[in-house]
């Protein structure tokens, strides 16, 4: 009715429509203009973990195909699969991973529009991870470029775990040393599914599809897991896996079992023995994810017959 | 950091012996003096353990060893051929080797042990409370039974200090 | 806001509550005098952590040691080991899996993140991937 449309009643509905959370477009759509954004700057990351704060600065430089990153004297460079890192000594290592499968955002999680705010002067659109009504990450997207100026994950309990957000930024790229692209890397053999033994690298695993399978080294087996949020890495050997800078770190309980575990900012590392044989661990997930995944994987234990057979007949 | 307290002196020496060790190594930079002390408040703890009620356990642990510290340091001064806690020890057996670092300030370990001595007191416990036995704000101040902003202060200005020694 | 410094020795040490904590890292984001005074902190502070942890001298309370220690034995199993019947296997194998060296499969940390690294090239991703060595375990674990 015409009459119910008084100044005050405009004004309700225009308020009501700001404040109803817009479904926003697809969360892939937001990371992939990001991925392609250029831009160099410095991230400051900082993680809250169970062994304790930790931060890191680093410089970034994204161009064209490239991402350029530094820190400590250590730089890196990665395109397509390929990455090339030059540790303080000079050295430089070259990996290469061949196109795999499609990435895409698991649909537990859902994109919320959350308004918009400033990052360095910039205004940014503000974008909410959902999982169900819990906001498990929280974004902030350069208009401009798109490119990704903050983000912030929470574990599941909802206290933070990592946020990571630039402290400088331009849209123009500096030119990138190519110089540390030496050599050519071999690229990782692909392993056919049906091959793979379920129990030592199920399918799924705390939520996490597997993605990539490849041969890694001594017959290790290399599998890649990703929810299209987080993602991670698992190695897994009939020989004992050991990570020589894991040994000084402090025995985790995860899930009521010991895991040697590292974080560094941005990621965490885990090793343990287990029935099946030798497993390493790395990726972005927050705490409770950790133990999800940990919990899908053969637990700590001592090798089984088998493994033990296996290491004396081939270790 | 437990609230329930390990409930034999055996418990209690294994776990915490080698932290209550390196944190009067780390004081004074003297072995004997730190393994005396070890033994010391391993004793007191002992003593005490019996009427020990259920709180912070690493609360009360630590004020132990603080008070047992100090009152070591007093009557060693007293001594006139005693050895200052401030001489450098070297410590045969180490736990594992240094980790290799990325970092740009890092040193030898003397060259750091050196550097905390040289710290004042009060500045040099907070900073090995907190980097050496790992507790937190809450749990040094009720160790050194001082407030939160004072353990923040003293530990804050104990780095500056060590950064400038250490450049 | 005027530049924080205590504060900063807290944020390191995870002992800063919001907001004060949103309050530092938001003013780092524009203070380089800052962002310099964190990165000497943090240096002072990984130093002191550096240190390694004494063990107990001898001759005072033993003090459990954390994960046993894997033996090394450098002895191959016996040639004859493959040529015994099934029954006879089985025991010699039990044997031989005590004699025979536990081999390892050692990834360096660098390794593993440049695996890791490199097939997240290929997607986007929330946090910038630092596919870095080890840069500074010591801020976290002591012991």
């Amino acid at each position: 009715m015409r009459r119910a449309l008084t100044v005050s009643g405009i004004a309700l509905l225009v308020t009501f429509a700001q404040t109803l959370p817009a479904l926003a477009e697809d969360l892939g759509e937001y990371l992939e203009r990001a991925a392609a954004a250029e831009y160099s700057g410095e991230v400051f990351i900082v993680c809250d973990t169970p062994d304790g704060t930790i931060a890191q600065f680093v410089e970034v430089t994204r161009s064209g195909d490239e991402l350029w990153v530094r820190t400590s004297g250590s730089e890196a460079v990665a395109a397509n699969g390929e990455l090339y890192q030059r540790g303080a000594d000079g050295t430089v290592q070259a990996t290469r991973i061949d196109s795999s499968a499609a990435w895409e955002v698991s649909p537990r999680y859902t994109a919320r529009d959350a308004g918009r705010a400033r990052e360095l002067e910039r205004p940014v659109r503000v974008v909410t991870v959902m999982e169900g009504e819990f906001e498990r990450v929280m974004l902030h997207f350069d208009d401009a470029t798109g490119a990704l100026l903050r983000s912030e994950v929470r574990n599941g309990d909802r206290s933070l775990y990592c946020s990571s957000s630039f402290v400088s930024f331009s849209a123009e790229p500096q030119a990138i040393d190519t110089s540390v692209r030496q050599g050519t890397p071999e690229s990782a053999k692909v392993v056919d599914f049906s091959t793979i033994d379920e129990e030592v690298l199920p399918a799924r695993v705390g939520g996490f599809n597997r993605l990539d399978v490849y041969e890694g080294p001594e017959s290790s087996t290399v599998a890649y897991y990703s929810d299209g949020v987080f993602s991670f890495t698992v190695i897994a050997s009939r020989k004992t896996v050991t990570i020589p800078e894991l040994e000084d770190a402090p025995v985790a309980e995860v899930a009521g079992e010991k895991y040697r575990r590292l974080f560094q900012p941005g990621q965490v590392v885990f090793a343990w023995e287990s029935r099946v044989g030798g497993y390493a661990l790395i990726g972005d997930l927050p705490l409770d994810l950790q133990e999800a995944v940990l919990r899908d994987l053969p637990i700590p234990g001592r090798p089984g017959f088998f493994t033990r057979l296996w290491r004396s007949w081939f270790g | 950091m437990l609230e329930d307290a390990p409930l034999t002196w055996e418990e209690v020496a294994r776990a915490y012996g080698r932290k209550i060790y390196n944190f009067a190594y780390r004081l004074t930079g003297n072995a004997d003096h730190a393994a005396d002390l070890t033994q010391e408040v391993l004793l007191r703890v002992k003593k005490g353990l019996a009427g020990y009620r259920p709180g912070s356990f690493e609360g009360w642990l630590w004020r132990i060893t603080r008070n047992a510290f100090l009152d070591d340091t007093r009557r060693r001064k007293r001594r006139p051929t005693a050895p200052l806690p401030e001489e450098i020890d070297r410590v045969a057996s180490y736990s594992s080797p240094a980790p290799d670092q990325v970092l740009a300030a890092v040193r030898l370990g003397d060259d750091i042990q050196a550097a905390l001595l040289e710290l004042p007191y009060d500045f040099r416990e907070a900073v090995v409370l907190c980097d050496i036995v790992g507790l937190s704000y809450e749990e040094i101040s009720a160790a050194i039974a001082a407030p939160i902003g004072t353990v923040r202060s003293r530990i804050h200005r104990g780095r500056k200090m060590l950064k400038e020694r250490l450049q | 806001m005027t530049h924080p410094s205590e504060p900063l020795s807290a944020l390191l040490d995870g002992e800063l509550t919001e907001p004060d904590r949103t309050r530092v890292v938001d003013h780092l984001s524009t203070c380089h005098a800052c962002r310099d005074e964190l990165n000497e902190l943090h240096s002072a502070r990984a130093s002191v952590r550096s240190l390694p942890l004494l063990d107990l001298p001898s001759g005072l309370s033993p003090v459990e040691k954390g994960v046993a220690e894997v033996l090394s034995l450098r002895r191959r199993p016996p040639a004859w080991v493959a040529a015994a019947a099934a029954a006879i296997l089985a025991l010699f194998i039990g044997v031989a899996t005590i004699l025979a060296p536990p081999t390892s499969l050692e990834v360096r940390l660098d390794q593993l993140s440049d695996q890791y690294g490199a097939r997240t090239s290929l997607e986007p991703a929330i946090t910038p991937r630092t596919p870095l060595q080890v840069i500074d375990r010591v801020a976290g674990p002591i012991e």
